[in-house]
């Protein structure tokens, strides 16, 4: 059994972007992936990339460069994808997630708990 | 002019994606320089971080630290007694360790040049006496070549 690895709320952000990308997963498309998710709270460049270079370090995703393009100038993309170990990192987060929201549902009522969803 | 600039800021290893996605995201000068303040030092910290190992890290700069404050013994031993003597002999291995961590993300090689050890000696100047610290270089790199002597493996120095 691999012991699951723990994940932060923005890695947790990062993985789903990753995984709702698919093939087309890179830096900016990322970036603008989190920002979605995140929203109304902004997410820069910079803490994407740190936080991918973390989920590379922990086996959670594989990146690859792709041919340059001249839309980037003629600058390669690096491609990032999904791990089995990510995967499963992000399925326990998704479960517990699950698990809090339905915790706070019956607990706080339906109406209440479903006017934080904007 | 600018994207040449923030090529030459960018570590090898990463930088064609980044400065890719930076141009993709280009809508003006403003818009571009606010890109590359917050994203080029994130992204040389995040290289900093993934290539440094920090026990050998501590191991380094301690050593270094040791060497200085044996420099200084023998060279004035009065200045050990100065108020805040031990501190100071902190600031040249604290600069060649942020030497030693640029090196490892602006190059590929893994070893490290004993000239990073001379140019923290020079961040010093002005803080701990010259004689000090040109004999605290001597034998910092008296011992990477006796090390390398013995252990050619061990520490990656070359130089």
């Amino acid at each position: 059994m691999v012991n699951p690895v723990s994940l932060g709320p923005f890695e947790q952000l990062v993985l789903t972007a990753i995984l709702t990308l698919g093939d087309d997963a890179y830096g900016v498309s990322i970036q603008a992936k989190v920002g979605e998710l995140s929203h109304p709270i902004p997410a820069s460049l910079g803490s994407v990339y740190v936080t991918l270079d973390r989920l590379e370090d922990k086996r959670l995703v594989s990146s690859r460069l792709s041919d340059p393009t001249p839309e980037r100038g003629g600058r390669a993309k690096r491609c990032y994808r999904l791990e089995a170990l990510g995967e499963l990192a992000l399925e326990r987060s998704a479960v517990t997630a699950k698990r809090i929201w339905e915790t706070v549902f019956d607990l706080l009522g339906k109406d209440r708990a479903k006017g934080w969803v904007r | 002019m600018a994207e040449m600039f923030v090529s030459f800021l960018l570590p090898g290893s990463c930088r064609d994606e980044v400065l890719g996605d930076l141009y993709e995201r280009y809508k003006g000068p403003l818009q571009y320089a606010a890109d590359v303040i917050f994203t080029v030092p994130l992204v040389i910290a995040s290289k900093i971080r993934r290539r440094s190992d920090p026990q050998t890290a501590l191991i380094e700069v301690m050593t270094m630290y040791l060497v200085y404050g044996a420099a200084a013994w023998f060279v004035d031993r009065s200045y050990l007694r100065t108020g805040s003597a031990l501190l100071r002999l902190a600031i040249p291995p604290a600069a060649t360790m942020g030497l030693f961590a640029l090196w490892d993300v602006y190059t590929t090689s893994r070893r490290k040049p004993v000239l990073c050890v001379a140019l923290g000696g020079l961040f010093a100047i002005g803080s701990v006496p010259i004689e000090i610290l040109a004999c605290g270089v001597l034998m910092i790199a008296a011992f990477v070549v006796i090390i390398l002597l013995m252990f050619p493996r061990f520490l990656g120095w070359h130089r």
